[in-house]
């Protein structure tokens, strides 16, 4: 089932570019471009690597995979960091996109009433089974693909682009990388870890995985374009300027023909969309690593308060947060949130090496 | 059922133990035994595909009569119907065509004794089709499977006959290809149908809620048809059918949601055309659930989402309405669904007019009267007709109630509230299950309906051993 390892990687990049661009294009200057490509080169190979660490354990998510290498007071500890990193990693986009809600759709919604929105559907579907939820990802992103495409190719077409300001942001390549800009561009390409609940239902065989090459190339002009297309909009200068990249690019666009003018609104529910089904797909991996730390709860009462007491606590939290810092430091303190996926992808890319180990040793070597 | 002992060849009682083994699931299978003083003959025929009628006249009857008796043998040989299987295989697949095999410890004959459509078969009035079969399901259960074992000839078509109901008896048939439907929901269903407690049963839709079909769930997941062949196909796809005594209607489990969405004519149709004509439903569905929320949302809230000319002629329209988007809505929403509910119980001949003063004089009045827009007219036509396009009845009346949802959602959270309502609607759908099996899951479930059956099945082994 190795489309649905396929949805995973692009739901990352299509939720996650809105959120990261604005952390790497304010680094325009200071050797994002480099850290893009560095970016593009890290997360190609963590593709590769996850793939083929993970199919050694087939069937096997990262909790069995811990629980089995681990002592029981070290694996508690590391699930219960996953459970925190990917219930942020889902946050963050989510907080972005209700910010997006209030600017661009209703300026007279509630503080919270977006976020409260999304948070009662994701509450609703979370605790699906993930076999379920790759259905349900499978369609959100067979509705919005297109409109990506679409949003590409007007962009690419439209005639507000200055190839000079992008000529001039491409001829800084040499200057060197900047770790903020990488571990944001990196992000992108982290969908390949959500393997480490998905190995369960689907098993992605390397073997079968000639496309690889050709979805991080997709990657590939998907991150320069969500590059270079804002700044030959707005100069590199002045996309530093602009709170919100990828709508601001979209609002710029026109469609001459269409009932619908502004293809904003044709973007809008695509990110909307995806974001949703990003944070969905992140708040069901790491609700699936909580339940792995607790024992089996034997009770409807208890069943229903381990999955949903972290959920609840997760959403006061989020609404406590919108309410008291507002979008901007909210911003700011994700981009220091970024800088943890590269430690965090190694650690994971380690212990599943270690675990690997003596299963190969085992099987005399055969692994690949 | 099983074959008693008679002297008679090896190779005879081989075939005889084979096609009972064959048939063991099939209680219209019948296995008779003559007996008439030393003399002995075995009947084996499919009960609902052969006639049994003339079976009794051609075959019994001789057997017992003095003059015919004593030249049996000779008799069964001479009669014109008589064919000659060319092996166990063949000889099985005739037996679930309708032919008749007689023993009669000499020699196997086989004659051909089909049962003919009966005249008094209704052609289908619900799902109806342009050019394909026409007839539908009769209300009495051995016809109904007549008419399967018609349309599909297979010795692997297991026949179950069971009963529901503690005070009405109604007889009930599960039928299901042996070889293509899943074992482990074939029993489900068997003992979901054990376990009715209801003293009667009337109706398959009954049926289905006593099935474990929750009641409080908008969305179908058992598919009610009166078409024969689109139960056969879906025999052909490992589905069980359940035919009921008393009504014209056949239950077929587990579903998809794309069978509510599947007209027979998409196979019956080239392929460009019946994709055609599969896009254009699944537009129909979309636009029945969203154009009213739609309309809220943008009119009240967000009338930038248009061109400006567009957006004009609609804040132009609804200049002289003087209630907000959503009531509007609302009001002629009530009045269509008035409308439809009234065409549908009234007589026929009374129907016409009726829908002729709602639609024609109050729609073209309400306007004039400036009570709604003309566009709201137009969004009510659109959605009633969008609502017809879909084929499967059930399914159309829960994306009737559904769009109600999804306008609620609109009127109190706008453009966010209708996005996040329709994930939310596609959520469910891929959350629930028929029978253990997926209930909404693109591609797989989808190209069954429009290909033919040829390789599905590889595709399908595959696909279960990878996921779930």
């Amino acid at each position: 089932m190795n489309r649905y390892f396929f949805y995973l990687v692009v739901l990352f990049f299509i939720a996650g570019t809105a959120v990261q661009q604005v952390v790497y294009l304010g680094a325009a200057y200071r050797g994002s471009l480099m850290s893009l490509l560095l970016a593009f080169a890290a997360g190609t190979l963590l593709l590769a690597a996850t793939v083929r660490m993970y199919a050694r354990f087939p069937r096997q998510g990262l909790p069995e995979i811990a629980n089995g290498l681990l002592p029981r007071p070290l694996a508690a500890p590391f699930l219960l960091a996953q459970t925190a990193l990917w219930f942020v990693t889902g946050a963050v986009p989510l907080l972005y996109i209700s910010e997006i809600s209030k600017r661009y759709i209703n300026p007279d919604y509630a503080t919270n009433e977006p976020l409260a929105l999304f948070l009662a559907v994701i509450v609703f579907l979370v605790n699906m089974p993930s076999v379920k939820l790759l259905y349900f990802l499978e369609i959100i992103l067979i509705f919005n693909v297109p409109l990506l495409v679409l949003l590409c190719f007007k962009s690419y077409f439209s005639d507000q682009l200055s190839s000079y300001s992008m000529l001039e942001a491409a001829s800084r390549i040499f200057e060197a990388p900047n770790y903020g800009a990488f571990s944001a561009a990196f992000m992108l390409f982290t969908g390949c870890t959500a393997l480490s609940v998905f190995n369960r239902s689907i098993a992605p065989d390397p073997a079968k995985m000639r496309y690889l090459p050709l979805l991080s190339f997709a990657c590939f002009l998907l991150v320069m374009t969500a590059y270079f297309i804002p700044i030959g909009m707005f100069g590199a200068d002045g996309v530093a300027q602009v709170n919100y990249v990828w709508f601001a690019v979209a609002d710029t666009l026109r469609m001459q023909y269409g009932f619908i003018d502004r293809v904003l609104f044709v973007v809008l529910p695509m990110n909307i969309l995806t974001t949703l089904a990003f944070a969905l797909t992140a708040w069901h991996v790491g609700l699936e690593h909580w339940k792995s730390v607790w024992p089996a709860p034997r009770t409807v009462w208890g069943n229903l308060s381990l999955v949903y007491l972290p959920l609840a606590a997760m959403s006061a939290f989020l609404f406590v947060l919108e309410n008291q810092l507002g979008f901007s430091r909210i911003a700011r303190y994700a981009n220091y949130w970024n800088l943890w996926h590269v430690p965090n992808v190694l650690i994971v890319l380690l212990l599943l090496w270690l675990a690997a180990r003596p299963a190969d040793r085992a099987a005399g070597g055969t692994g690949n | 059922m099983e074959g008693e002992v008679t002297v008679e060849t090896s190779v005879q009682a081989e075939w005889k133990r084979a096609i009972a083994e064959r048939f063991k699931d099939s209680e219209d299978f019948v296995y008779k035994q003559l007996k008439r003083g030393g003399e002995r003959a075995e009947i084996l025929f499919v009960r609902t595909a052969a006639d049994w009628q003339s079976v009794y006249e051609k075959l019994v009857l001789p057997f017992y009569d003095r003059n015919i008796a004593e030249h049996y043998e000779d008799y069964a040989a001479s009669l014109p119907n008589r064919v000659q299987p060319k092996n166990l295989g063949d000889a099985m697949e005739k037996l679930a065509e309708g032919h008749v095999m007689l023993d009669t410890g000499r020699d196997i004959h086989m004659f051909v004794f089909r049962n003919q459509p009966q005249k008094d078969i209704r052609e289908a009035a619900v799902e109806t089709v342009i050019q394909g079969p026409l007839l539908a399901f009769s209300a009495e259960v051995d016809k109904n499977i007549m008419l399967l074992r018609q349309r599909c000839y297979q010795p692997s078509l297991a026949v179950d006959l069971m009963t529901v109901g503690s005070r009405s008896k109604t007889h009930v048939a599960l039928l299901y290809d042996l070889e293509k439907a899943d074992p482990a929901t074939v029993a489900e269903i068997k003992r979901r149908i054990r376990e009715i407690r209801m003293p009667v049963v009337q109706a398959v839709g009954q049926l289905s809620m006593l099935l474990g079909e929750s009641p409080r769930s908008l969305i179908p997941r058992v598919l009610v048809t009166e078409r024969p062949d689109r139960a056969t196909l879906n025999l052909s796809q490992g589905k069980v059918v359940v035919l009921m005594e008393g009504t014209p209607f056949a239950l077929i489990a587990p579903t998809t949601l794309f069978d509510f969405f599947s007209s027979m004519e998409d196979i019956y149709q080239h392929y460009f055309i019946s994709r055609f004509l599969l896009i254009l439903r699944y537009f129909a569905v979309f636009i029945c659930l969203t154009l009213p929320a739609s309309y809220v949302a943008i009119t009240a809230y967000n009338p930038e989402v248009f061109r400006v000319e567009l957006a004009l002629s609609i804040a132009g329209n609804r200049f002289a309405v003087p209630y907000p988007a959503f009531l509007e809505v609302f009001v002629m929403m009530l009045a269509m669904e008035l409308l439809l509910e009234a065409s549908i119980r009234l007589p026929k001949a009374i129907g016409s007019a009726a829908t002729t003063v709602g639609g024609l004089i109050l729609g073209q009045a309400a306007t004039e009267a400036g009570l709604v827009s003309s566009i709201m007219i137009i969004i009510v036509a659109t959605v009633a007709i969008s609502n017809f396009v879909i084929p499967i009845n059930s399914m159309s009346f829960a994306v009737r109630v559904a769009k109600y949802g999804l306008l609620a959602g609109a009127t109190l959270f706008s453009l966010l509230g209708l996005a996040l309502g329709i994930a939310l609607m596609i959520g469910y759908l891929a959350s629930v299950d028929s029978f253990g099996q997926p209930f909404l899951k693109l591609f797989e479930n989808d190209d069954r309906h429009v290909k033919t059956t040829q390789h599905q099945a590889g595709g399908d082994v595959r696909h279960s051993e990878e996921v779930s």
